[in-house]
């Protein structure tokens, strides 16, 4: 390889990463959000509107995150709505994770001793401050393992998004296969972006329960 | 002060009677039904002022939730609560009594300290938050204040090294003590206690009757359900039986655990 081929190589490879990179935390931070807000539809709203919320979560679980892409890409130009492939593949994206993160933060919620609310009633403790003090903490507390490792699942995710030509990792890489670079260099490359990356997430995992691990 | 003199003009039973002491807790017509069970069937009660009384009887008979209508952690159906003379939970309406507003509520059940069977401490606070979280949250006094009671009902209940341990490091009886410097915290004006040595063994359950008795001897007014009888003998001035969720009986201790108490109760307390 000459030296330009190798920036080039090197440049479309850290453009993909960056690409990568960004569908992964616009994903996750929108999706956290989301999750949020339907937990407390889940926790505190009617009936009606917990079964929407419950079928919702059903269908972004049990739909193929590439079905959700395509509807979100093909189907969106077919209604005659031009969107870019990255702001369709973040929507799809969005579609579903928001469902995984709102069942580790249900599930979160339900891990909290309920012994306690009836210990913040018989003290007089406003509400607010018994969810934010005691509720919220224990939570976070709860979802720090699976929410890390479902990220790390959404970042392996974001490879999909190459179907719709999001020009990420796998998107890259496949450029560079047909132009006929060697496949297995290329595919090895692409493999340890994705291992340093989730490493990184790990150990992230590992700095917040070993902070946690204090209590 | 009005209300204690019509308590005892209402008294229809005798046997019901107490001795004549200004009442801290009264209970009036309180029913509770739950799904057309009847759990509390019209208990009328007076609580004595600086006294102790443990409420007895077998499981099922509405102690507990006696004592959880008493801070309105139960709502009852009918009837109504006075803690040293302040309807609880109700306020007067137009058309009778109507429910007041939760933060109302709230002010209220501050005034009545509650200890639980399973200690309910919030796991994520040290021993130390645990007991200021409530004073701070109802920002009774500044800061370095509540810290400095806290630290002082910490000790008092025989804590004072565990500060900054969370409530997974402690044993039972130390949560459970822990559990009542909290109570203490709001510097209530009644304690109820719904079983809080049934979760413990027998050298866990002494050290935390030990912090109760003190308690009692220093005139705190105390409302305990319980199945510890020599407790309930030893410390209490008088005793409650309910069965089925009606009040049976109401004696001095030496009255009920005698040979002339009635058949059921003799029978219950195996004498």
């Amino acid at each position: 390889m000459t030296i330009d081929s190798t920036i080039f190589f090197l440049s479309m490879f850290a453009k993909g990463t960056t690409n990568a990179l960004f569908l992964l935390v616009a994903t996750a931070l929108i999706a956290s959000m989301i999750a949020a807000v339907l937990t407390v539809l889940d926790v505190a709203a009617p009936r009606p509107v917990r079964w929407l919320v419950r079928c919702y979560s059903w269908l972004a679980q049990t739909t193929p995150p590439l079905i959700l892409l395509f509807v979100a890409f093909y189907g969106s130009s077919a209604l005659g709505w031009f969107i870019s492939p990255m702001a369709a593949a973040l929507c799809a994206f969005v579609f579903f994770a928001a469902a995984y993160y709102f069942e580790i933060l249900r599930a979160s919620f339900n891990g909290v001793p309920r012994d306690q609310f009836e210990a913040a009633r018989a003290l007089g403790i406003p509400p607010h401050r018994f969810v934010f003090k005691v509720v919220i903490p224990q939570m976070l507390k709860i979802a720090a393992a699976p929410y890390i490792g479902r990220t790390t699942v959404l970042l392996k995710e974001t490879s999909l998004a190459s179907a719709i030509s999001v020009p990420e990792i796998m998107n890259i890489t496949s450029g560079f296969v047909y132009s006929g670079s060697n496949p297995l260099l290329l595919i090895g490359v692409a493999g340890l972006i994705y291992i340093f990356l989730n490493l990184a997430l790990i150990s992230l995992e590992g700095r917040l329960s070993s902070r946690k691990a204090a209590q | 002060m009005t209300g204690i003199a019509k308590v005892s003009n209402i008294k229809a039973d005798d046997s019901l009677e107490l001795p004549k002491v200004e009442a801290m807790v009264e209970l009036r017509g309180l029913s509770l039904d739950i799904a057309g069970q009847s759990i509390l069937k019209n208990v009328d009660l007076s609580l004595p002022k600086g006294q102790t009384t443990a409420i007895i009887g077998p499981s099922g008979s509405g102690k507990t939730t006696l004592l959880r209508c008493i801070n309105y952690l139960a709502r009852p159906t009918a009837g109504e609560i006075r803690v040293d003379g302040q309807l609880i939970g109700q306020k007067p309406g137009k058309t009778g009594l109507r429910p007041v507003s939760e933060r109302v509520l709230r002010g209220h059940r501050r005034q009545t300290g509650m200890v639980f069977q399973q200690f309910n401490l919030f796991r994520n606070m040290t021993v130390l938050e645990n007991v200021m979280f409530a004073p701070l949250a109802s920002k009774q006094a500044s800061r370095a204040e509540i810290e400095q009671r806290a630290s002082r009902l910490i000790a008092r209940v025989g804590l004072a090294h565990k500060h900054d341990a969370y409530p997974s490091q402690l044993s039972g009886g130390q949560q459970q003590r822990i559990a009542i410097a909290r109570a203490l915290a709001m510097e209530p004006k009644v304690m109820l206690f719904d079983e809080a040595t049934s979760a413990l063994d027998p050298e866990l359950a002494r050290e935390v009757l030990e912090v109760m008795r003190e308690l009692a001897q220093e005139g705190m007014t105390m409302i305990v359900v319980t199945h510890e009888m020599g407790f309930a003998r030893e410390v209490a001035q008088q005793i409650v039986f309910m069965e089925q969720g009606a009040v049976i009986e109401v004696a001095a201790p030496d009255q009920l655990f005698s040979a002339s108490a009635p058949e059921r109760i003799r029978h219950f307390l195996k004498i």
